[in-house]
């Protein structure tokens, strides 16, 4: 029988289905994300959450935020180190969580006899310098029919022209509230630039020579192979490699003792 | 909500089928269907601070109308463009700047158009000219793009452009030779009309200013004018 851990995180009112990320898979992300062109980061992001949860389909990027900082959490813990001003400040990213972790109406505009609701976007990199592409990522339905990602193309030759600068303006007043300013950090972060993506990426990094030295000291120590790291977590790793420390303490500890 | 296929969702797009545009040049309102998100944004993708992109403009322009005019499209000049795109812009809002572009078009019903045909005729030349129609302007304006890549021969280029948009028949009066421009390549145009001494143009200038200027006429209100150009129907 085969059986994967799925971890089920409730994120805006719907339960999603993740996978467990093992410890090979985790060091690809960290050298993937050591990049940074922030094109190629949200490849990154993009990437890994389809890996993660194959099936999300129609979601925005702040759901895309909370999956992934609930990953992050499960792989890392919640606290996360920044500094500042050559401040070290530890900061726990469940704040952010608990923050956007909130659900919201969606926005509505009516022009002509066509109903629109739009939700935020839906990119990990928003297609900010571009408000006409910005609110077409945007459009989650018209009239109350549900408008899927690969369908908007052949929906916009169909649509009548829209005031877009007008539907850009309100739809950015409107979700103004999702936003928050982390303070000791003076970082803001809203779905509508790339700071969710910033913000993930540096929770994300971790120092690769850790990773490497983990990996050596269990490959040496515990015989794992390439197949345990391939099934074993990161959390899974530490845990091993702590028992093995311990073991070793306590076997030092009783040789002193006899001696 | 639930998810349904792409044409039912097609279907329950409430798009206005046509709209009816009134086109100076036959005092009569015609057919069009309606600007569509994809038309508004190829628009908006296309603009550009260059000396080019205005032209570009028309020719995007002249290819829109072409594809969106359901009758008569051959018949359409410049000065119906002008009609054409204002009514275009009032489909997504009726108000430019202090411009209710409603009562601009109500206006414009009421402009009288010069001759959009005549004949000047000097010492050695007869000129047959008119109003540009939509076809001739996107074949010099095409011409014009493909042929002037540097923007500093663009300006001088533009004039002769002008010209050839205007002129479709030319009589040597001396040899009583006829040349018909019109099937005439752009190339030859040119060079047939690069070739007459300017001070034989004036007249046809002169034309060409009262057209220009009549097109101007179908976007100001009052004292307010609405700026033709791509960027018009960002909104």
């Amino acid at each position: 029988m085969s059986f994967n851990f799925l971890y089920k995180p409730e994120i805006l009112g719907k339960q999603y289905s993740v996978k467990e990320i093992s410890f090979y898979e985790y060091k690809n992300v960290v050298k993937s994300i050591i990049e940074t062109d922030a094109l190629i980061v949200s490849e990154v992001f993009e990437n890994f959450l389809k890996f993660l949860c194959p099936n999300l389909n129609n979601v925005t990027n702040l759901e895309k935020f909370l999956l992934l900082i609930k990953v992050r959490t499960l792989i890392l813990g919640r606290n996360v180190e920044f500094v500042s001003n050559d401040v070290k400040i530890v900061y726990d990213v469940n704040n952010v969580f608990n923050f956007f972790n909130k659900k919201f109406p969606l926005f509505e505009y009516t022009f002509g006899n066509n109903n629109f609701k739009l939700s935020l976007p839906t990119t990990m990199l928003p297609k900010s310098d571009n408000i006409f592409d910005l609110v077409l990522d945007c459009i989650y339905s018209i009239n109350d029919e549900v408008i899927q990602k690969d369908e908007k193309l052949e929906i916009i030759n169909k649509l009548p022209a829209l005031p877009i600068v007008d539907i850009y303006t309100k739809l950015i007043q409107y979700y103004n509230s999702v936003s928050i300013k982390i303070q000791h950090l003076d970082y803001t972060l809203t779905p509508f630039n790339d700071s969710f993506l910033s913000f993930t990426r540096s929770i994300y990094m971790y120092d690769l020579k850790n990773l490497y030295d983990l990996e050596y000291s269990l490959r040496r120590n515990l015989n794992l192979t390439s197949q345990d790291f391939n099934s074993l977590s990161l959390p899974e790793c530490e845990i091993f490699l702590k028992n093995y420390q311990k073991e070793i303490e306590t076997f030092n500890n009783q040789a002193a003792k006899v001696e | 909500m639930n998810e349904q296929p792409l044409n039912e969702i097609l279907n329950k797009i409430k798009a206005t089928e046509t709209i009816k545009i009134y086109i100076p040049s036959l005092k009569a309102d015609l057919d069009f269907k309606p600007l569509t998100l994809s038309q508004q944004r190829n628009i908006i993708d296309k603009i550009s601070t260059t000396g080019y992109g205005l032209v570009d403009f028309f020719v995007n322009i002249n290819d829109l109308i072409k594809l969106n005019c359901l009758s008569n499209f051959n018949s359409l000049n410049t000065i119906d463009r002008v009609n054409i795109i204002v009514s275009y812009r009032r489909q997504l809002s009726q108000q430019y700047g202090n411009i209710d572009l409603q009562k601009l078009l109500d206006k414009n019903k009421s402009i009288d158009l010069p001759d959009l045909k005549k004949t000047i005729t000097t010492d050695r030349f007869s000129f047959e000219i008119s109003a540009p129609s939509l076809v001739s302007d996107s074949k010099a304006n095409s011409y014009l793009i493909s042929t002037y890549k540097d923007e500093k021969q663009l300006l001088g280029g533009l004039m002769v452009n002008e010209i050839c948009k205007f002129i479709t028949k030319i009589t040597v009066l001396d040899s009583n030779t006829e040349i018909d421009l019109t099937p005439q390549p752009s190339k030859n145009k040119w060079a047939i009309i690069e070739n007459i001494e300017s001070s034989h143009l004036k007249e046809v200038f002169n034309y060409i200013n009262d057209i220009r200027n009549k097109e101007e006429e179908f976007v100001k209100f009052d004292d307010d004018k609405v700026d033709i150009g791509p960027e018009l129907f960002i909104t």
